[in-house]
């Protein structure tokens, strides 16, 4: 008689086992089912949105930007102190394009984990690059005399928001 | 949450279709652009002024629901003045059901002692 290892056995079983049936599959029952639900929910509160964004009657937003390898919630009007030298002069405006979120009172808009760069846009302007409070390093070693003081203090860059817009329509 | 979401392609929503609403009286999560992205949709609701007072209650009411709390501690009316740290420990130990090694100062905290900014918004 032919002896098999199990491993190889367990390995063939598996290759020739047909996929038993599911719950799921045995559940098949006469339930009437709205085939068109699911599209019409979708079109229902896309539509509600977006009339909201077309004629500009949603209230004022937020959104949650990614800066700096840190999430910022950000509105109109808001100042961020970004922990960082950013190559852009006092006064320039730029424009934070990756948006996690954004979001009124009545919808938000969740990205994946963007949002588009062609729908919401946020600017900023660069109002002040500074330094945060002063850090003292203190370092000590026993019995040698051996005492060192180091300073430093880190670098800051104040963004004041200048406003975040929805560019167009959803699904547009 | 958004774990659980990667694999939606078909809206959410809160218990669907009740009687005489629409759907826009619900609040609904659909994916929108390709599934590149989900809109929610969440109408403001006006929350009726009295359900936003205190809840009415008596004085005799309060102590008595603190009674039935079982709460080890008979809060005192005055101000609380302690001439040991031990018995503040003790105070605060049973206050906030914890043991005594919370509320003694270690050399850590010392350590950890925050400076004040020189500036808002840091």
């Amino acid at each position: 008689m032919l002896r098999v290892l199990p491993s190889v056995a367990r390995s063939l079983a598996s290759s020739l086992s047909v996929r038993p049936l599911t719950s799921k599959a045995q559940a098949v029952t006469g339930e009437i089912v709205d085939q068109n639900r699911e599209s019409r929910v979708i079109k229902t509160v896309l539509g509600a949105v977006n009339d909201q964004i077309e004629k500009g009657t949603h209230s004022r937003l937020f959104a949650v930007i990614y800066l700096h390898g840190k999430q910022f919630k950000v509105t109109a009007e808001d100042i961020i102190a970004v922990n960082t030298v950013m190559p852009v002069g006092i006064g320039e405006t730029i424009r934070l394009n990756k948006i996690l979120l954004a979001a009124s009172t009545d919808f938000t808009l969740i990205g994946r984990p963007l949002l588009d760069q062609d729908l919401v846009r946020v600017y900023a302007t660069v109002i002040e690059r500074t330094l945060g409070h002063e850090y003292r390093i203190f370092k000590f070693r026993q019995r040698t005399r051996y005492q060192r003081s180091y300073f430093y203090r880190q670098n800051y860059t104040m963004l004041r928001i200048n406003g975040i817009e929805i560019a167009r329509p959803i699904d547009q | 949450m958004l774990r659980t979401w990667s694999l939606l392609r078909r809206p959410v929503c809160q218990l669907l279709q009740r009687q005489n609403k629409s759907t826009l009286d619900h609040d609904c999560v659909v994916p929108a652009e390709n599934d590149r992205m989900y809109v929610a949709w969440h109408p403001e609701r006006d929350i009726p002024y009295e359900h936003t007072k205190p809840i009415s209650a008596t004085r005799r009411e309060i102590t008595a629901a603190a009674m039935n709390d079982s709460t080890p501690l008979n809060l005192p009316k005055g101000k609380l003045v302690f001439n040991n740290i031990r018995n503040e420990v003790e105070y605060l130990k049973r206050l906030t059901y914890t043991n005594k090694h919370r509320w003694f100062t270690q050399p850590k905290d010392r350590r950890l002692k925050r400076r004040a900014h020189d500036r808002d918004g840091l």
